[in-house]
């Protein structure tokens, strides 16, 4: 063996954290459990309070992947149950997104061959049960996520933050200093507080408030992609509701969001401000919801070119900014506070681990991206000019690829970075109206083929249906139960 | 639009595939078997020419290829008198006197999220921690010349690894004959003299046979080995020349009868002075051969080497084959997909030949064109191939490059060679960082690149630093736990040859 002058690479000292939403407590958290020897610091607006338009920290649900990440850093859903009115949910449902009119349901876990898959079943059906990793169980390949009360839920991260020894600081950066690398070695608050450190994160949301300060980062603008660039949420919260899926409904503006919840439900709409003006949204939202407008939230769809610059990483909306169609804005800060942790940077950073993470997250990013771009594929039934300026969005390369592969031959080309599961993607792309073509083996199977599998199915959906209980029983059973 | 309708009142397609040597076979089966009555496929070998008749040792992916046919692995073993391979012993790559496996499965465990070989390296620097050979599994048990299948969660150390096999490479094509054949393939015996095509769009329209038999077709496969007959000769796809990165163009094989009773169940890869040879475990007898390049050594010279260094009775003369790495730009062209040998050749230091022709075969039943072919077609196609003869490209070159040996000018000259950049981009990561980028498609992820990396001695400078973290104490009884604990499953193994005694036994019962 050659001469050995393997070292470990040098542990960040010290991480601070900015940012008063989901995203920075998560980070937080992740950071202080990987990194149990080094200082952390959570620096927040005054009073702890949260970017109000930042979508990834309003977010009250999102995807799947949450709980991996949640399991991976220690938080309890039964926490998350208890102390920050979390419930269940088993899909998204879109209405009026095709011209027939025809609803369509993307279930969490496994998509079936034919038919509606297992989530989706059950939540139609109102019924719940947890996923069983038994093979052969007809619960098998079912997944769910939660929705919480955002704010609840990052009070409770912020006290696991404080019991994992984070330190906490407000104020926003208002000025930095660099090294002779141009690094940051310490960020002056609008307050004259300075926090010092070997590595930050910026989780300020739009704007990018600490990024900016590391260098001129690159915009790159999704505006020709995305077509939705305001967001008026209802003022007040609905009643409280226990359906198991959110709802995405196609309406002459955009579209709106119904998201139920233990502590009310979240409604609002989403559109293009140069075709609907803020009056007319606040009109359309009380015309289609009954519900009085809250604060208007403009978006800019897009991503930095380059998440991590300098020796600051953005997650959240300070790295991207999109309409947030199932709430995937969480999502994907939850994929890069995972790359993160994947590819934590030693010091002194390397360059290209540097560009490993900002490969990746672009990757992730712009499939991510792509599958809210899937969406406007679908046609509604009424003529309105978002309508039509959804139709003549521009589509990446590779959404390009996985239309025609999917209508040409129900097959989804593999890309080296996917953001949301092969299952979601083709519950969109069959449930959105692209016309899909069948694989040549399954073509091959036959006719009586085919038939024993959707017969499979259904006896499997069946089973599933049996083996849950209605979702508010259900519920108050696990909240009964002595806390675990 | 197909999508409704069904197969029903469609004309299937009529494939023509040129070409019964392994790849040819394994096209006809896999395609008749799995696009049943979409397809009518007519298979033309020539008996005459002959298969190359070499490609003894695979890589897990074949199991795959089994399963999806229906085939069990008692029947393929039996018929192509198969053995087990637990991965590949490579000796004398890094420097003489140094070796590692390539196991089929990964070393250790991971902490936290964590890869095992951080904490191996830091422990490594601490002298604390045994080779990294002592944290497989599979490595433990082929150097025992035990062998079990994997059992239980992928997740544990008993069911976390993979296994393939070594087989008689003369035998595997009459096999997937029997099968392909059941399955409806027609064959004709012949020498292919003419490749007729539509003058209009350049499609091939039939081939013609030396007795005037005339086969027509929709889709032609070419299988027809390194010739290309339909791919490179009549469609001109272009080829893409590696011999820059790969040098060795020749083999000089020998097939040996076995001595003992030992069945190793793996290979065994040993660099030579201008190039390496293999050793091949199989019932009965052993097949060696010595890869090697033509500028650096004489055919002469080549047969001397093998025949002294095989160490066991020669059953045949050596045989020198003549090849080159590369392969054609575009392996789907007009109406002709090259498959196998006819599309390209990686040299067999990775086994990785087979496994080129089984995803080609996969991609193409994929993308079947049963409404007629269209351009994207092809490209996705192309696309999807490309991606895995660049990894696997980069992979090999690695194995020549990563060397600190001096002592002939081949080594010194692999040593020296300018990688391509997709390869210094990772060796550069590794070198700096400890990490392998992760690629979602494609073969050789980073427990392989590890295993290389390491075992031909690029050490990375640095390691993450959470490895840091535990105290040594704890690190080092959980890494001499783990090896314990390795030791003893794998000593608990039974012995590969008298599980392939067993194997006997059954069927001949
Ligand atoms: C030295 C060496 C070692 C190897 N080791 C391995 C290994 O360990 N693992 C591995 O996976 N792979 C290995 N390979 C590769 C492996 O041998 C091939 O991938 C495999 O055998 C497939 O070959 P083929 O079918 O493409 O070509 P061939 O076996 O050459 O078959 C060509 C067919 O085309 C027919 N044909 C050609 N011209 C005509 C014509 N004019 N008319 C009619 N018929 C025609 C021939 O008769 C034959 O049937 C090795 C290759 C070499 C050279």
């Amino acid at each position: 063996m050659p001469p050995d002058a393997t070292q470990s690479r040098h542990m960040p000292g010290s991480v601070a954290v900015f940012g008063g939403g989901t995203v920075a407590c998560l980070t937080t958290v992740a950071l202080a459990r990987a990194l149990p020897r080094t200082r952390v610091t959570l620096v927040t607006p005054p009073g702890g309070s949260c970017n109000p338009t930042a979508l990834a920290d309003l977010a009250h649900t999102t995807w799947p992947g949450l709980a991996r990440l949640h399991e991976r850093i220690g938080i309890a859903e039964d926490d998350i149950l208890r102390r920050a009115s979390g419930s269940h949910c088993l899909g998204l449902r879109y209405a009026n997104w095709r011209t027939d009119g025809a609803e369509w349901i993307i279930g969490h876990g496994a998509a079936s061959p034919s038919g509606p898959g297992i989530a989706a079943a059950l939540a139609r059906a109102g019924r719940f049960a947890l996923p069983d990793g038994q093979p052969g169980s007809p619960l098998a390949g079912l997944d769910y996520t939660l929705r919480f009360d955002p704010r609840a839920y990052r009070a409770g991260l912020r006290s696991i933050a404080n019991r994992l020894g984070t330190t906490m600081a407000e104020g926003r950066p208002a000025a930095a200093s660099h090294n002779e690398t141009g690094a940051i070695t310490q960020v002056i608050l609008d307050t004259g507080a300075q926090i010092a450190a070997d590595l930050f994160i910026d989780a300020t949301g739009p704007g990018a408030g600490l990024i900016a300060l590391a260098g001129q980062p690159q915009w790159i603008d999704w505006q020709d992609h995305l077509p939705v660039n305001r967001l008026l949420p209802a003022k007040d919260l609905a009643r409280p509701g226990l359906s198991m899926l959110d709802r995405f409904e196609a309406c002459r503006e955009g579209w709106l969001w119904t998201s139920p919840g233990r502590d009310g439900t979240r409604t609002g709409l989403a559109y293009n401000a140069s075709l609907t003006s803020d009056a007319e949204a606040a009109d359309a939202l009380l015309g289609h919801t009954g519900a009085s407008p809250g604060e208007v939230i403009a978006i800019t769809p897009g991503r930095l070119e380059k998440a991590f610059t300098g020796n600051v990483i953005a997650l959240g909306d300070a790295a991207a900014q999109f309409e947030p169609i199932g709430w995937c804005n969480l999502h994907l800060a939850v994929r890069a506070i995972e790359l993160l942790l994947e590819i934590l940077p030693g010091l002194p950073i390397d360059t290209l681990e540097q560009y490993e993470f900002n490969r990746r997250w672009a990757l992730l990013a712009d499939r991510t991206r792509d599958f809210l771009a899937a969406h406007y594929t679908a046609r509604p039934a009424f003529a309105a000019p978002f309508w039509q300026a959804a139709a003549r969005l521009k589509h990446s390369p590779e959404l390009i690829l996985t239309l025609r592969e999917f209508a040409r031959r129900s097959r989804l080309p593999v890309f080296e970075e996917e953001s949301l599961s092969r299952d979601a993607w083709l519950q969109l792309l069959a449930g959105n109206g692209t016309p899909a073509g069948m694989a040549p083996r399954k073509l091959a199977m036959g006719h009586a083929a085919r038939e024993k599998e959707r017969a499979d199915e259904d006896r499997r959906v069946a089973a599933a249906l049996h083996a849950a209980a209605p979702y508010p029983n259900w519920l108050a059973n696990r909240l009964g139960a002595p806390s675990s | 639009m197909i999508a409704s309708q069904g197969p029903t009142g469609m004309k299937p397609v009529r494939v023509v595939i040129a070409g019964g040597g392994t790849a040819g076979w394994m096209t006809a089966a896999a395609l008749s078997s799995q696009l049943a009555s979409l397809v009518d496929v007519h298979l033309v070998e020539s008996a005459e020419i002959g298969i190359v008749g070499v490609g003894e040792a695979t890589i897990p992916h074949m199991r795959e290829f089994l399963g999806t046919l229906g085939i069990s692995e008692r029947a393929f073993m039996a018929a192509t008198g198969a053995t087990y391979k637990l991965g590949i012993r490579f000796e004398d790559f890094g420097a003489i006197g140094e070796c590692y496996t390539h196991p089929f499965g990964s070393f250790g465990r991971e902490l936290d999220g964590l890869g095992f070989h951080h904490f191996h390296l830091r422990a490594r620097r601490e002298g604390l921690a045994a080779p990294l050979d002592a944290f497989s599994l599979p490595v433990r048990a082929a150097m025992l010349g035990r062998f079990a299948p994997p059992a239980g969660h992928p997740l544990t150390l008993e069911g976390g690894y993979g296994y393939a096999y070594h087989f008689d490479a003369a035998r595997l094509a009459p096999f997937l004959r029997t099968f392909a054949e059941s399955h409806g393939v027609k064959r004709t015996e012949g020498r292919i003299t003419e490749v007729q095509r539509n003058s209009l769009t350049g499609d091939v329209t039939a081939l013609r046979l030396e007795d005037g038999t005339v086969i027509s077709g929709d889709l032609f496969v070419d299988c027809s080995g390194f010739r290309s007959l339909l791919l490179g000769e009549t469609m001109a796809s272009e080829w893409e020349d590696w011999s820059r990165w790969l040098a060795c163009d020749r083999a000089a094989a020998l097939p040996c009868a076995a001595q003992g009773t030992v069945i190793e169940p793996q290979t065994r890869a040993i660099a030579m002075t201008a190039g390496w040879r293999w050793r091949i475990p199989l019932r009965g007898r052993v097949g060696n051969g010595y890869v090697y390049s033509s500028a650096h050594l004489t055919d002469d010279e080549a047969c001397a080497q093998i025949l002294a260094s095989a160490g066991a009775k020669p059953l045949a003369d050596p045989r020198v084959l003549r090849f080159r790495a590369g392969r054609r730009r575009k392996s789907w062209v007009r109406n002709v997909v090259g498959i196998g040998l006819a599309s390209g050749f990686l040299e067999p230091l990775e086994s990785t030949s087979i496994y080129l022709a089984q995803i080609a075969i996969a991609r193409l039943a994929d993308l079947f064109p049963v409404n007629g072919i269209e351009d994207a077609d092809r490209d996705e196609f192309n696309r999807l191939v490309d991606l895995e003869y660049d990894r696997i490209r980069d992979f090999l070159i690695l194995h020549y490059h990563a060397t600190r040996r001096s002592d002939s000018p081949f080594w010194q000259d692999m040593r020296a060679m300018a990688v391509p950049d997709s390869l210094t981009g990772a060796l550069e990561l590794w070198r700096r960082t400890a990490r392998i980028a992760p690629h979602a498609q494609g073969l050789f992820h980073e427990p392989s690149w590890i295993a290389v990396l390491l075992g031909q001695g690029i050490v990375p400078e640095g390691y993450d630093p959470r490895a840091d973290i535990a105290a040594a104490g704890s690190l080092e009884r959980a890494m001499g736990g783990l090896a314990k604990e390795i030791d003893r499953l794998a000593r608990a193994m039974p012995a590969h040859d008298e599980v392939l005694r067993q194997q006997e036994t059954a069927h001949a019962a």
